[in-house]
């Protein structure tokens, strides 16, 4: 039979038909989607065995154990080792390859060379006096940045106190201990009383309080809804800046009950309640928690001697689950906050946040891994984050760096000429510390000072933020100030 | 060959205990390969299979609550909306393990699924994955990186619980020891606020949590039994649970 016209036409138009009642359509459909997904540019884990290795985080002084996953001689993972770690540490292996990584020396914003650098800072040495600023004492480098205090002529050595021993400072004035061997035992207290501190959000410790929390029970006084505040088994409002008012006010109500003895403040029970805001009720009622809660302690964000007095008067100086102090400390130290405003020079180990500086410190050498603050003076590219290694100052154990930093950049004790000294253990206990209250000290107006609230904020913007982090920022979780916490 | 016993992988999410440090989603991008979030991206657009939504209860000043949900995707058990909309069959609720799996090189990115999930617990990614140059370096070998035109979602890291089979296998043993697979937002969680496992063993805490009087679901009256639990002894938070999203945003 001689096919027609016709007949090719119905078959040609029975294949198209039927085609689509096969699997060819979506194989070609499928094919294509995995192929428009898979292009070259679309970039690839690195390829190798996997390992992991234990270090230590440097993000902070919390110096959180971590288990490292390294692929290829690269990190490409992390995990807590004794517990899980924070949100910036999450992505802080990241960090190393962001763009605004320092590999250069820069002076005044412009790239320069280690060797001017160098020279600029041996003239400035020769012509003194030159400061030597430690963010995070009690480890090797520290070791080498005193050693070059002391040989050279007119140095000083000074270091960076956290929040929480800036808090301690009225503490150790009563108790005639230096800041540096005061510390909170969380561990075993009960009750927190915390006024206005950001406990939950990285006080003391990114994870530290949120490894204690909830067994160990956080009320909340504050003016303003915070993290803390919104996971506190009870909150309290309170004016802003009433927290020393709000301590006076216990005290008496401690007084007036029979809770605790010792001398009372100046001001009354009913004009310190009303100044922090507070009902006289909801006073006693705390007063009468924090005694029969005990071990408790109360906290405040900032420096308040009213808050120290409150302490002393509760018992939490010095008991167990108080305040309490240790030997192993580092040695004492002038803050930089005391260095003289004539200084010739400072150089700051990475470990300084951005926005602290020697204040009347003509020329500044600032050691960092990532651009960031005013990029005045010079800037000195530091190793990155497990590109050195790490000494935890509680302990003293060091863990040595994982991974090769850039061509380019240099350590502190490095620049300084000295040399890292092995890791030496740290017999660290609690002692005896007995405090006792002559007088009520004089409250001081409780302003906002700025520099507690800077510390708050300072491990954020001083890490710079990973690209991962993003996401956390992005999330609104953060107030506002980019995660920066005002007290 | 042994095999091992059908399991209902599920979590229980204690918003009691839950700080809202962000340390589960960061743990979460960098596990799974999420590339930064673009310069024009928004919480619709950008990628975050592990979400923490911050909602109040409306009050002011003293009387003001707040509370922090992490929102990811619930493995819809009963009629999961993305696995039947699906026309690539690029979605599917694995009986073995009761995880809802997302296939990429099967998604053709129509985003119905995203559509008909009540949770906006998928992201549809816009952009090709970038990072800083260098920072490729970083990435899980144990996760592909995720390509643009494709729907995502959270697998309760399925890579973890390839490994964990592996590691089981290797050792001649038909069970994963559960201590071995535990996804990276649970194992992010300083505050143990994520409890996760097997709902079908009796013995776990997942399942024991899930039970409490306390735990609910998020729109349980939509029938599609989700496997992600959460908790809380407040009333106000546990009366979130039935609310619409611009209920809640609304206050």
């Amino acid at each position: 039979m001689k096919p027609t016209r016709r007949d090719v036409l119905a078959l040609g138009g029975g294949a198209v038909a039927s085609v689509f009642f096969t699997p060819i359509p979506w194989k070609l459909l499928d094919d294509a989607s995995i192929w428009t997904q898979n292009w070259s540019w679309i970039p690839q884990p690195v390829k190798g065995p996997v390992e992991w290795k234990e270090s230590a985080c440097a993000l902070c002084p919390a110096s959180c154990g971590l288990r490292v996953k390294m692929a290829g001689g690269y990190a490409v993972g992390l995990s807590g080792k004794d517990g899980a770690l924070c949100a910036l540490g999450y992505g802080a292996h990241q960090m190393n390859w962001h763009p605004q990584r320092l590999t250069v020396v820069r002076h005044n914003g412009q790239p320069s060379t280690w060797a001017a650098a160098e020279a600029a800072f041996q003239k400035a040495c020769a012509e003194g006096p030159v400061a030597i600023v430690d963010g995070r004492p009690g480890r090797g480098a520290s070791q080498v940045y005193r050693q070059f205090a002391e040989k050279t002529p007119g140095a000083l050595y000074a270091v960076i106190r956290t929040p929480e021993e800036e808090a301690l400072r009225p503490v150790a004035a009563i108790a005639g201990v230096p800041v540096e061997r005061l510390g909170y035992d969380l561990e075993n207290t009960k009750l927190v009383l915390s006024l206005s501190a950001p406990l939950l959000e990285g006080w003391g410790g990114p994870q530290r309080v949120q490894r204690l929390w909830p067994a160990m029970q956080i009320i909340q006084a504050e003016a303003e809804l915070s993290r803390t505040g919104t996971c506190a088994a009870r909150r309290v409002q309170i004016k802003p800046g009433s927290e020393a008012m709000l301590a006076m006010a216990l005290a008496h109500a401690l007084l007036d009950e029979k809770l605790a003895t010792g001398p009372r403040p100046a001001m009354s029970l009913a004009e310190a309640a009303a100044l922090a805001g507070v009902e006289l009720d909801e006073v006693k009622g705390l007063a009468r928690t924090l005694a029969a809660q005990r071990p408790s302690v109360v906290i405040s964000a900032r420096p308040e001697p009213a808050v120290a007095a409150l302490n002393v008067l509760l018992g939490a100086v010095g008991a167990e689950g108080g305040i309490v102090a240790r030997n192993g400390a580092p040695a004492p130290a002038k803050s930089m906050d005391e260095l003289p405003g004539t200084l010739r020079a400072a150089l700051l180990d990475s470990t300084v946040p951005w926005d602290r500086r020697p204040a009347g410190a003509q020329e500044v050498f600032r050691f960092a891994a990532w651009r960031g603050g005013d990029e005045q003076g010079w800037m000195l590219p530091a190793p990155g984050f497990l590109e050195e290694a790490t000494d935890n100052p509680a302990t003293g154990a060091r863990a040595e760096a994982l991974l090769k930093p850039p061509a380019g950049v240099k350590t502190t004790v490095a620049f300084l000429g000295g040399e890292l000294p092995a890791a030496q253990p740290v017999e660290s206990a609690i002692v005896p510390l007995t405090c006792k209250l002559a007088a009520w000290p004089s409250a001081a107006p409780n302003g906002q000072d700025g520099r507690t609230a800077a510390w708050t904020a300072a491990w954020t913007p001083a890490v710079l933020a990973p690209l991962a982090t993003k996401l956390h920022q992005e999330s609104k979780l953060m107030p506002a100030g980019g995660g920066r916490r005002q007290a | 060959m042994k095999t091992q016993k059908p399991r209902r992988y599920g979590m229980v999410i204690d918003l009691d205990r839950c700080t809202g440090c962000g340390a589960c989603m960061t743990a979460c991008a960098a596990e799974n390969n999420v590339a930064p979030g673009h310069a024009k991206a928004t919480p619709r657009t950008g990628l975050t299979p592990m979400l923490v939504q911050r909602v109040s209860n409306g009050g002011a000043g003293a009387d003001r609550r707040e509370v922090f949900i992490p929102v990811t995707c619930m493995h819809c058990e009963h009629e999961t909306p993305c696995v039947t909309v699906c026309p690539q069959q690029a979605v599917e609720l694995d009986k073995a393990t009761g995880i809802v799996n997302q296939m990429p090189q099967r998604c053709l990115g129509c985003r119905y699924c995203m559509t008909a999930c009540a949770y906006h617990a998928r992201y549809f990614n816009w952009w090709d994955p970038e990072w800083p140059v260098g920072m490729e370096r970083t990435l899980n070998p144990g996760v592909a990186v995720r390509m643009r035109g494709v729907v995502e979602k959270c697998n309760f890291c399925h890579g973890r619980l390839h490994e964990a089979e592996d590691k089981a296998a290797a050792a001649g043993k038909a069970e994963i020891d559960p201590a071995d697979y535990r996804p990276a937002c649970v194992e992010a969680c300083a505050t143990q606020a994520i409890v996760f496992g097997d709902l079908n063993d009796p013995a776990s805490d997942v399942r024991k949590a899930s039970r409490h009087e306390d735990s609910f679901r998020l729109l349980a009256r939509l029938g599609t039994e989700p496997k992600v639990y959460y908790r809380s002894k407040q009333e106000w938070v546990r009366g979130l649970a039935e609310r619409g999203q611009q209920e809640v945003r609304r206050g």
